[in-house]
């Protein structure tokens, strides 16, 4: 295990725009957790209803057969077609996906379930309510997703957490990165990244994984931009981290200086493994997001590094320390989440 | 694996260091924990993060045939992936140890792989073997990797197997392991062993056992199939006038098959794309019925598309049957068409959960078509009969029935009669019901999930007219609450501490948990020693039980109990509400009759018996309280 100490955590005066932005999504969490609570319960009692989730899937189903042109992934008409064949105890699993499918939510008026006409009308009455219900949630009134893409989203959604444990996971690393990097760059060029790095992310996301109907929320892709931002810019430069190799003895845990670069690689590697390995109809963590969160603050990072000569970068590292032996283990740490509310 | 040329001269071994000294620090042995610290660098920061890159296809891949059922690409995937990670561990350590004689972990603790042999190279081949053999015994829990501890060069199965030595480079080193530390990992390593092999041992013979009973050879080989057995079975004697789902229905209804069941059947229904009908969307009502806002939705829907069938009768009999509405519920059925078959074991359900025994056997008569329900008729006919005290022809139906019923079934009926016969008095052993019953004094022999045995077991014992039952080791050995409780009471009725003793049978009538056999039991043998302080208490707990059957037959059993101790007036309370419910027993009615008599020639000769006898009623309901 290992996890970045750097400086350690820098106070309000030292990282002023840091701690402002830390507040305001610590407020947002405040006000929309008061409000959000109702509707993410109502959400979820509407959601755990079987027969309302299956009759979904089987609408669903109908649905995509009826559209053989519209562009759907494979196993989704691989499964509307078992469906449609009588393989019903596959239908919840399609029912869950169907949110998704902003296309299929929105024309869904009119739409029924052939030869079951108090299905149909239980589905529509329970869609109604969740619609209501995602009417008043902060993650669907400030997310991007599918039914609102208008420019304010692009930035909303950064300062919006699905909860405390989201919040508390970012916030973590953005006071860590954020506090060193904005001595570094200075409190408005650190905004500037910030801000550029979560609309980056967001256009990434959009163009790699697609909006859905399915919200996104939280400031990971912007985190992404300034860690990575922080490791070019300190690419070579010994950094401390602790670690700790799993065994209680002596020299097997402690603080390490490790070169910034490597985090990069680790970061790219899990959040690439974390795209290629998940189908975009059922991820919850939007990694795409996150790289294009990284490729913002690389590009970020080798600009300013073009033009030091012209725009120095203010050095706040003290002298090197030597190496310490043994080395850590550098377990891929799971980087910030954002997650995709549902 | 390096094969020695066994023709040639045997290359001499290098000199391991036996102590930490200052000999030669090339070969000083590699600590085991360094080893470790080692491994663990590779694997996590190397392997792993490499490892979940490019195998993040395949597994997307299986999330999709996963998602799909489709269980060969499934299979294939995990198959890939496995694959796919055992070659980067073995490319990563035999290339590793070809080149630089040590892995990137390895390097960072000065540790280096060597040949056992001086002036010896080792094989790349070698080197593949050496990879292949650590992960079999990371395979293995890593237990094989616990011979560093004991081997003298502290060798692991791998080193072995390719002649090769870990060595340290830098300070810290190890000496070969004392006799102290061998003896330690050798008999862990054996503890280990015998565990696994006694955990071996027990696998197997649950997996034998398995396989030997015909039921789990049948359900390892039984495949999902969307129509359900039971009905298919049923439907092998049927000539054709049912459909599948009505079979369903009905063997739902007689608990002959489950939900699944029926839920099997209904979406093979809609699968086929046959016309929906009414019968339809009374299954989904079935199907859906923990869902109470589906469920009333689909019976509602029943009588929109077909009104005046049976199977909107039935839709309108479940919903009056929710709100317990059971005047409504007798009128449907008296009114509803016959025929369908679950409407008729509703009926007898109904009737017989009412203790209207008469009714039940009237739809009983109805079900004799109805060859796949024959079990269930038969079981019902016995009991409404033996319920509506015809036990001569109780006793002829349960001969007729233990014919044809399956072993298990034909027992619990036989014994749900024995129990009860026995608590009218132990020449009841002789007759057909207890016939089976063996009294058991092993507590080990009796299921007491199944109180029909349990009771008629213990009450046989009894019988016996052996007083000596120990009933602290039963009240000790049972798990269940209200058996100990039944025990303990027993216990101290044994030893005359007749207030104990009736506080606990109390107990077992006021558990909301306790099986109603029980609950009568314990009614019947507290109302034996009950004095005139207690009957109060005891109607009143009578009064509150709620199963009917068990409120008819303890009624009847206490207003003998209170007759025999001349208790009169509790007697004829607890008369009253009997025949309220029309549920006196005829030899209660014979008893009361009797009494009426006696009392009506106390009576001036001018008021008539039926005046004498409304009078005494009256006198005593107006003191009474509310009526059940």
């Amino acid at each position: 295990m290992i996890f970045p100490i750097l400086n350690g955590l820098m106070g309000w005066k030292k990282a002023p725009v840091t701690w402002a932005i830390l507040i305001i999504n610590l407020v947002v969490l405040l006000y929309t957790s008061g409000t959000g609570v109702e509707a993410q319960r109502g959400l979820e009692e509407v959601m755990k209803k079987r027969f309302f989730v299956t009759t979904q899937g089987r609408i669903y189903a109908q649905y995509l057969e009826d559209h053989p042109t519209a562009e759907y992934p494979q196993f989704l008409r691989d499964l509307a077609r078992e469906i449609q064949e009588g393989q019903f105890d596959r239908a919840e699993m399609l029912g869950q996906l169907a949110f998704r499918d902003f296309n299929f939510i929105n024309d869904s008026e009119g739409m029924e379930l052939k030869s079951d006409k108090v299905a149909s009308k239980l589905w529509h009455q329970r869609l109604a309510d969740v619609r209501g219900y995602q009417e008043e949630h902060p993650s669907f009134l400030f997310g991007l997703n599918a039914g609102d893409t208008s420019i304010s989203k692009w930035v909303s959604y950064i300062f919006v957490h699905s909860g405390w444990f989201h919040f508390v996971g970012n916030m973590i690393f953005l006071l860590i990165f954020g506090s060193v990097l904005e001595q570094q760059i200075g409190g408005l060029g650190f905004l500037v990244v910030f801000l550029l790095s979560g609309t980056f992310a967001a256009g990434t996301f959009a163009l790699m994984t697609g909006v859905t109907s399915s919200p996104l929320v939280g400031a990971s892709g912007a985190i992404s931009g300034i860690m990575t931002l922080y490791c070019v810019l300190n690419w070579n430069k010994p950094e401390r981290y602790f670690y700790w190799l799993f065994l209680p003895f002596r020299g097997f845990m402690g603080f390490v200086y490790l070169p910034a670069s490597i985090a990069i690689v680790l970061w790219a590697i899990n959040d690439m493994a974390g795209y290629l390995s998940t189908l975009p109809e059922l991820g919850g963590v939007a990694h795409t997001a996150h790289l294009g969160g990284e490729a913002a603050g690389l590009i970020v990072g080798l600009m300013l590094f073009s033009l030091r000569k012209f725009w120095p970068v203010h050095e706040i590292h003290p002298t090197a320390t030597k190496h310490h032996i043994p080395m850590c283990v550098l377990i891929p740490f799971i980087p910030p989440r954002s997650k995709k509310a549902s | 694996m390096v094969i020695p040329d066994w023709t040639a001269a045997k290359p001499p071994k290098i000199e391991v260091e036996q102590r930490e000294v200052e000999y030669s620090s090339d070969f000083l042995l590699a600590r085991p924990l360094d080893r470790l610290a080692a491994n663990i660098v590779d694997v996590f920061v190397l392997l792993v993060p490499v490892y979940i890159l490019i195998s993040a296809p395949f597994k997307r891949m299986m999330t999709a045939s996963f998602i799909l059922g489709a269980e060969p690409d499934f299979i294939a995937m995990i198959a890939c992936m496995v694959c796919l990670g055992v070659f980067l561990v073995v490319a990563y350590q035999s290339l590793m140890h070809y080149y630089f004689s040590a892995t990137v972990g390895k390097m960072l603790f000065d540790l280096r792989v060597k040949s056992v042999f001086r002036e010896s190279r080792i094989t790349f081949f070698g080197l593949v073997g050496r990879s292949l053999v650590w992960i079999f015994e990371i395979l293995c829990l890593g237990l094989p990797l616990l011979s560093v501890f004991s081997n003298s060069k502290r060798r692991s199965l791998h080193d072995r197997i390719s002649d090769t030595v870990v060595i340290s480079r830098a300070q810290g080193s190890v000496l070969s392991p004392g006799h102290w530390e061998r003896g330690l990992v050798r008999g862990f390593f054996g503890a280990c062993i015998l565990f696994v092999l006694m955990v071996s041992g027990i696998e197997a013979r649950q997996l034998y056992m398995k396989f030997k009973s015909d039921k789990g050879l049948l359900s390892l080989m039984d495949h999902e199939t969307s129509q359900c057995e039971a009905v298919s079975r049923a439907l092998e004697h049927e000539n054709g006038e049912h459909s599948r789902l009505d079979m369903a229905m009905s063997l739902y209804a007689a608990g002959a098959a489950d939900r699944g069941c029926l839920e099997a059947e209904l979406e093979h229904e809609i699968a086929s794309h046959v016309p929906v009908g009414g019968i339809t969307y009374l299954a989904q009502a079935f199907v859906n019925s923990e869902d109470t806002e589906v469920s009333n939705s689909y019976l509602d829907q029943v009588c929109e598309d077909a009104p005046n069938t049976i199977e909107c009768s039935m839709s309108k009999v479940v919903s009056r049957w929710s709100e317990e509405d059971w005047g409504a519920v007798e009128d449907l059925l008296t009114s509803a068409k016959k025929g369908s078959g679950y409407l008729e074991v509703w009926a007898v359900r109904h009737y017989m959960k009412q203790g209207h025994y008469k009714e039940a056997l009237g739809f009983l008569d109805t079900l004799t078509s109805h060859r796949e329900l024959a079990e269930f008729s038969q079981i019902q006919r016995v009991k409404a009969l033996f319920n509506s005290y015809a036990e001569s022809e109780a006793n002829e139906a349960l001969a007729q029935a233990l014919t044809s019923l399956a072993a298990d079934e034909g027992q619990d009926l036989r014994e749900w009669m024995c129990a009860q016969q026995l608590q009218n008095g132990c020449e009841a052993l002789e007759k057909l019901a207890c016939n089976g019953v063996h009294p058991s004094r092993e507590i080990g022999e009796i299921d007491f999930e199944r109180t029909g045995e349990a009771l008629s077991k213990v009450m046989a014992l009894e019988c016996k007219g052996d007083n000596s039952i120990d009933y602290l080791t039963f009240s000790e050995s049972v798990k269940d609450e209200d058996w100990q409780l039944f025990f303990r009471a027993n216990l101290k009725k044994q030893r005359d501490d007749l207030p104990a003793a009736f506080k606990l049978y109390s107990a077992v009538m006021m558990s909301p948990d306790a099986p109603e056999l029980l609950r009568i039991e314990a009614l019947r043998r507290a109302s034996q020693f009950a004095d005139s302080r207690d009957i109060s208490q005891l109607v009143g707990m009578w009064r509150g039980f709620e199963s009917r059957e068990s409120w008819i037959k303890g009624g009847n059993f206490l207003f003998s109990k209170l007759m025999q101790k001349n208790e009169r007036d509790w007697a004829m309370r607890v008369a009253r509400h009997l025949m309220t419910a029309e549920s006196l027993a005829p030899k209660s009615i014979a008893a009361l009759t009797d009494m009426m008599q006696a009392e009506q020639l106390r009576q001036p000769a001018s008021v008539s018996p039926k005046k004498a006898t409304q009078n005494l009623l009256k006198s005593i309901s107006d003191d009474d309280g509310e009526e059940k």
